[in-house]
């Protein structure tokens, strides 16, 4: 019986911390000696092993008795939680798209021969269980105050979301006349998430981090392909900075949809920069040119044409939306709002 | 979906957590060893799980609310506890508040 009495007593103090163990041991094994004591008292003989068995199966699984002793009950408590599956469901978002987008383009450029696909999806998987994990630590570590939580305790009502038009039903009247709602320019947080996986990905293809088989993508048939002048080439850092700009606004937009004046600040400068990367693409026509045996081919005269053409409206188009953006944004900054 | 006697077993629970700390204080003006202790609330109608009393205790003691010490009685070392000055201080505070609750919650029941 005894016997019995220590097995279950080693099972707990095994999981115990070093400094209490003997302590708790000591302890427990007075509150099991007093319980077979009332037990033999109540049957009026003493207790046999299938008794003692009974009796420590009620007192609780090591585990469990163990546990009770710890400093935390819960891994990340219900202060925490809400903040944690919050950040899993964005996490999870990037990582979503920042898989779909490779895929697209491999299916785009015919590099799929099955396994690249279910290769990306297993990276799916297997980023999504380390990103989950990696939110759970850091969750964890602010429960036991390892981290401070001092952003999160200091927030500030005028750094939340905007409320978007068609919210009538909150019932309140301060936005009832309220104009400066979802416009063109405007966008939700999802759509930050996802132009934040974009850019992070367009980043590490440009900065030659992620392969991209553009090889493929300019291969036309018939032997003909496209080349790009040179200054798309001597344009790489500039264009990774519009980039890395660009990715700067969508993480405002996502951690600190609040901070509408840095936002439209950053959006400025892409805006300016837009600009800048359009006049010097425009004077350094033909971007695309279609070439076969090395050369630029003739039969290709009325393609190029429309290449030329297309390009000229993407850039006009570029520039009219990048102006509208400096009014939009010029506009925020100086209202905050 | 949780029938009406989880839910009502949950909310119960919740409402005895806090009251079974204020009650174990209360029976340590008087020095007791956990098992006696449990014996002296059982008496007064107030049952507790010894798995939650023993890790209590020890988180009081922690808190300063409670001292302890090992001593030998029945030929077995049992560890007694009893309130600390601090102890007292807090258990007449948290009277306070019970009787305060109680008697703003009863004119509603």
């Amino acid at each position: 019986m005894s016997d019995l009495i220590d097995r279950y007593l080693a099972a707990v103090a095994a999981l115990l911390p070093k400094s209490s163990r003997q302590d708790i041991v000591a302890e427990l094994r007075d509150l099991i000696l007093n319980r077979v004591e009332e037990k033999e008292e109540a049957l009026g003989r003493p207790l046999g092993k299938a008794d003692m068995e009974a009796l420590l199966r009620e007192i609780g699984h090591p585990i469990a008795v163990a546990g009770r002793y710890g400093p935390h009950r819960a891994l990340i408590g219900p202060e925490i939680y809400p903040f944690w599956l919050l950040a899993v469901k964005v996490l999870l978002a990037i990582v979503a798209v920042a898989t779909v987008v490779p895929a697209v383009i491999v299916m785009i450029t015919g590099h799929d021969e099955g396994h690249r696909i279910s290769g990306i999806l297993s990276d799916f998987i297997s980023s999504a269980l380390t990103t989950v994990g990696m939110a759970t630590v850091v969750a964890a570590a602010f429960e036991r105050g390892w981290l401070k939580v001092g952003d999160l305790a200091n927030w500030k009502v005028s750094e939340l979301p905007r409320v978007p038009e068609g919210m009538d039903w909150l019932g309140g009247s301060s936005w009832s006349g309220w104009t400066g709602g979802k416009g063109w320019f405007a966008k939700s947080r999802f759509e930050g998430v996802f132009e934040l996986a974009v850019m992070v990905l367009f980043i590490a293809w440009l900065s030659g981090g992620l392969p991209f088989p553009m090889e493929r993508l300019v291969h036309a048939p018939d032997g003909a392909w496209i080349t790009f002048s040179p200054v798309v080439l001597s344009l790489r850092w500039p264009i990774l900075g519009l980039a890395v700009l660009q990715a700067l606004s969508a993480l405002i937009l996502v951690v600190k949809p609040g901070w509408v004046r840095a936002r439209a600040a950053t959006e400025i400068l892409c805006a300016l920069a837009g600009l800048a990367l359009s006049a010097v693409l425009w004077h350094a026509q033909p971007i695309i040119t279609l070439i076969a045996d090395g050369q630029p081919a003739p039969e290709f005269a009325e393609l190029q044409r429309v290449f030329d053409m297309g390009f000229q409206i993407a850039i006009v188009v570029a520039v009219a939306i990048n102006v509208t953006k400096l009014f939009v944004d010029g506009w925020r900054l100086v209202r905050g709002k | 979906m949780p029938t009406d006697t989880d839910i009502f077993e949950s909310l119960r629970l919740e409402l005895r957590r806090g009251t079974l700390i204020l009650a174990v204080l209360a029976q340590l003006r008087e020095e007791r060893y956990g098992y006696s202790l449990r014996q002296a609330l059982s008496t007064v109608g107030v049952e507790i799980d010894e798995g939650a009393l023993y890790p209590m205790l020890r988180r009081l003691e922690s808190q300063g609310l409670l001292a302890s010490e090992w001593r030998e009685e029945d030929r077995r070392k049992k560890r007694f506890y009893q309130l600390s000055a601090e102890g007292r201080a807090v258990l007449a505070r948290l009277a306070d508040e019970w009787r305060a609750i109680n008697a703003a919650l009863e004119p509603l029941l």
